[in-house]
């Protein structure tokens, strides 16, 4: 079989991509699913290797060969710059706001927000010196009326959490583009089947709680943890990426065999 | 992945369709409803819908609503969603809004539809229904 590679990829229908997103069999003797790589320490082949960054892999922590197989393929399906993937929907969620903000910034948030969202703003963000004010998740263009000399992120979420307000998510953007403000969307509800606020929002963070995953808890009772979301960068010159990245190495880190049940699930 | 969201997708419209007609709902909450007021948005930037909606119900007293759930056999009461069981909760915006109000007319209920056949999951409804009406008088 031949190494699919990323530019005929670009032009499959999404049904496809789903199938052959993040797999290589090319690379692994023609075995159709990612391997479950294991471990912490991954050995240099020499001195010089340890510093001029040749590794694709260093530490089990930072990813590994099957870790890395899911982001890629989440990120061809999103067509995101890069994903992150985070161990809970809250996770995502308070991740994409800590890479984003800090102390002495303002942040505004949709009303229509998941609650638990409102409770990270609220509680930690605000004792980390994060000013939160919440908008009518209807509010559009007027959204320019609450922004302030530090508002460095807004929040969205559409269909809004239980009660559905639909928000307008372009409109919005384009309101606070100007003022280089980030745009953090929590596409929960619609998945990126079913909808992908595009490159024109930028710089932006999509957030997903993948509804693919719960599956894998019914199949596999040993996983003790289900991995849900993930952070979908769609810019690829964010400075916020290795905020993302780094947060994600230091606290939220996911075991590989639950990526690869993924994958093999789909 | 893609053929499960298209399923439950299409399930919930089903469910969400046949909750409108029913005398116990006063609005169904689902953006691909012509009547919801931000289907317009919907239909201008999303390919479809997922298999999550709301309900509010006609209005009546904690003890209905009670009644009700327990005693859906197919329907969970459960938080998250996306799975292939149905679920269902209560739920109340009231409490921690700021910037707008929540003021439904009535309980409401988020119903996450799950692959079951919908006849036993209507039939599951009705019997909540039935008990929710012996009650809200």
């Amino acid at each position: 079989m031949k190494k699919t590679d990323l530019e005929t990829r670009k032009n499959l229908k999404t049904r496809t991509k789903m199938i052959h997103a993040g797999r290589q069999p090319a690379d692994q003797y023609g075995f159709v699913n990612t391997p479950i790589y294991r471990g912490s320490t991954v050995l240099a082949p020499n001195y010089q290797a340890l510093f001029d960054h040749s590794m694709p892999f260093t530490y089990g922590r930072f990813g590994s060969p099957t870790t890395q197989a899911l982001e890629t393929a989440w990120s061809e399906l999103a067509g995101a710059a890069g994903t992150v993937l985070v161990p809970s929907g809250l996770a995502a969620i308070s991740l994409a706001l800590m890479s984003v903000l800090s102390a002495g910034d303002h942040l505004l948030v949709t009303d229509s927000a998941y609650r638990p969202t409102r409770t990270f703003c609220d509680r930690y963000l605000r004792r980390m010196g994060v000013e939160t004010t919440y908008f009518d998740p209807m509010i559009g263009a007027n959204i320019t009326a609450l922004l302030k000399p530090n508002t460095r992120a807004i929040m969205l979420e559409s269909p809004g959490s239980q009660s559905f307000e639909m928000q307008d998510i372009p409109t919005i953007a384009a309101a606070v583009k100007p003022n280089g403000i980030c745009v953090i969307m929590d596409n929960t509800w619609a998945t990126i089947w079913l909808s992908r606020p595009g490159p024109n929002i930028s710089p932006a963070i999509l957030i997903f709680y993948s509804v693919l995953c719960r599956p894998i808890h019914a199949i596999t009772q040993n996983c003790a943890r289900l991995l849900k979301p993930s952070a979908c960068a769609l810019d690829p010159k964010m400075s916020i990426w290795h905020c993302a990245d780094c947060a994600q190495w230091n606290c939220a880190y996911v075991n590989p065999k639950n990526k690869h049940l993924i994958l093999l699930i789909g | 992945m893609e053929l499960r969201l298209r399923e439950s997708e299409k399930q919930a419209l089903d469910l969400a369709h046949w909750l409108n007609q029913r005398p116990e709902v006063q609005q169904v909450l689902h953006p691909a409803l012509p009547d919801h007021p931000g289907h317009a948005i919907w239909k201008r930037d999303f390919l479809g819908s997922s298999g999550l909606f709301s309900i509010i119900l006609q209005a009546a007293p904690e003890a209905a609503i009670e009644a009700m759930l327990d005693e859906l056999q197919l329907f969970g009461l459960g938080y998250s969603w996306g799975g292939f069981e149905s679920l269902i909760i209560p739920f109340d915006c009231r409490s921690y809004r700021t910037a707008t109000q929540w003021n439904p007319p009535g309980p409401s209920l988020r119903l996450q539809v799950g692959l079951e056949d919908l006849g036993d999951l209507k039939q599951d409804l009705e019997r909540g229904f039935a008990k929710f009406n012996a009650l809200r008088a």
